[in-house]
């Protein structure tokens, strides 16, 4: 890669050092159907089993994930498209004028990770669904570790096949998930009916019952209230909309309020597909197998494969590899490109290759996957404050006293407020978390005000004139 | 709306009805699943001879998402 070129190849592949033309600005069916795809993935199958895990109640999970997704559909339209309509360009560039290149690196480094990770939770439920023909025990929620040597050889081989189709690039990937993403929502919805059916729903008040007052957790997992739901359905796509990475797609609406379509992204992926998976895992621990379990104390497995098997069929075990690999495609080939940033002399295709190889290592063990909850608020926790610098260096600086896009205007490629902001505020609310048992999604918010404020103060102190 | 076009959507029909058609006990499993299973491989066989052409959204990626 040349010195001048963008630090980071980011996600797209036009205007990413300068505004997007008006020529280029599209209406917001360009982006109602991208949401409504894009969060309809492999990771959907595991979240909606494990809130039952937690024990919610019907009102905590219905009423609860409404009011989540509600706050993040108003996050997306009114800060992320709001700036994003504003400055129209990529989030990498707009973090580059603020921090300085090395710190946009940084960043990067930790997204590359973090991508990898999920990219190993999206494989591990591909797992659950290829490892059926080959009777396959299934990872236990408490599971941590490989279960056996059946489990290493089919993770390994899911891995390879989407490193490999990664490296090549996701373009033939991207069409097929085009393809794939009408009909994988139907098919979460046809979970849904059959398991339904197989819980004998006859009317709403049988519905509302399946959940009820809630339950005590299973074993090994946290109790999830009303509130729990709320914060953790609003912030586990946090590092999209406060964190600003949707920017990048943003840039393109002709206006605003295109950000409302995120709606259809929320309420068909985070809404239906959970309360669908949720409903699936719900039979399940009805059946004999897992009662036992659960009588002797034991949690029993959330294995997206065998569910959806049992409920339709081979269509739900298709949808599953298919919902796993398309997801983990583009978020291998992404994690890629962030370390590609670090070592810009390794080729594209052997970064993601390297990404997809730490990926695979993930997907073999299961506590990935089984505790996606804590990692998914750990993604948005980590990465949702660099958000508040962009949101208060656009609204606030001004009124602060100090220079907006303060790295490019100065020559600089390290802003150091940016720093200091980001990581008092991780280390102190993830210590209050850690050693105060807070859960850690209440924490988002607090993080990101305090890392935007914080920026403020540090660089009223620290910027010098330009 | 070329006959293609046509047979894709009936698939997606079909995989949006056999659930609640077995849901209503007009259905039995097998049926439902069968149902399913051929929705699925036509809506394949055909959608992927039109969807992607003709859309300039491609360009416009998310991150990864939840």
């Amino acid at each position: 890669m040349p010195p001048e070129a963008p630090v980071i190849p980011a996600e797209v592949h036009e205007y990413e050092r300068e505004p997007v033309p008006a020529s280029q600005w599209k209406g917001w069916k360009s982006f109602l159907g991208m949401y409504a795809g894009e969060h309809a993935a492999g990771t959907e199958f595991m979240i909606g089993p494990l809130f039952l895990t937690a024990g919610v109640s019907a009102f905590d999970l219905l009423v609860g994930l409404f009011l989540g997704n509600l706050l993040a559909v108003l996050c997306w339209r009114y800060l992320t498209a709001a700036i994003a309509t504003d400055v129209r360009l990529t989030l990498y560039y707009q973090l580059e004028k603020i921090c300085g290149r090395r710190l946009v690196t940084a960043y990067n480094l930790a997204n590359g990770i973090l991508f990898c990770f999920l990219a190993g939770a999206m494989i591990t439920v591909s797992a659950t669904a290829v490892g059926i023909p080959f009777d396959m025990e299934m990872p236990k929620l408490t599971d941590t570790t490989p279960n056996g040597a059946t489990w290493i050889i089919v993770v390994v081989a899911i891995g390879a096949v989407i490193s490999v189709i990664a490296a090549r690039g996701y373009d033939t990937v991207s069409k097929f998930a085009n393809i794939a993403s009408p009909w994988m929502v139907l098919i979460f919805l046809a979970c849904g009916v059959v398991a339904l059916k197989g819980l004998r729903v006859a009317s709403f008040a049988d519905f509302w019952n399946i959940f009820g007052e809630g339950r005590e957790p299973f074993p090994g997992q946290i109790k999830y209230t009303f509130w729990h739901v709320v914060m953790w359905s609003w912030f586990c796509n946090a590092a999209m909309h406060i964190g600003m990475s949707d920017l990048s797609v943003f840039r393109y609406a002709k206006n605003a309020s295109s950000g409302w379509t995120t709606a259809a992204g929320m309420y068909v992926g985070h809404y239906l597909a959970w309360i669908c998976a949720c409903l699936l895992y719900a039979l399940y621990i009805r059946s004999g197998d897992a009662q036992a379990m659960l009588a002797a104390g034991q949690a029993p497995p959330v294995a997206p494969g065998p569910m959806t098997y049992e409920a339709v069929g081979v269509a739900g075990l298709i949808c599953v590899v298919v919902a796993g690999w398309t997801t983990a495609n583009p978020t291998i080939y992404r994690a890629g490109l962030a370390f590609q940033a670090i070592a810009p002399k390794l080729s594209t295709a052997r970064v993601t290759m390297i990404a997809g190889a730490v990926a695979t290592v993930a997907g073999l063990f299961p506590a990935f996957a089984m505790q996606l909850l804590d990692f998914v608020a750990v993604y948005g926790f980590i990465l949702a404050p660099i958000g508040a610098i962009i949101v208060f260096d656009h609204y606030f600086a001004n009124g602060a006293g100090i220079v907006q896009n303060y790295a490019e205007k100065a020559g600089i490629n390290f802003n150091v407020s940016v720093l200091l902001a980001w990581l008092i505020s991780m280390a102190v609310f993830y210590s209050i978390s850690a050693f105060g048992g807070v859960f850690l999604s209440f924490l988002t918010l607090p993080a990101w005000i305090s890392c935007g404020a914080l920026y403020l103060v540090f660089s009223r102190m620290l910027q010098k004139r330009v | 709306m070329s006959i293609v076009k046509i047979i894709s959507y009936l698939c997606l029909l079909v995989v949006l009805l056999a659930p609640i058609l077995f849901f209503a006990d007009v259905l039995t499993d097998s049926q439902m699943r069968i149902a399913l299973l051929g929705g699925t491989v036509v809506w394949f066989a055909t959608a992927s001879t039109w969807i992607n052409k003709g859309d300039n959204d491609s360009e416009i990626e998310t991150e990864s998402a939840i």
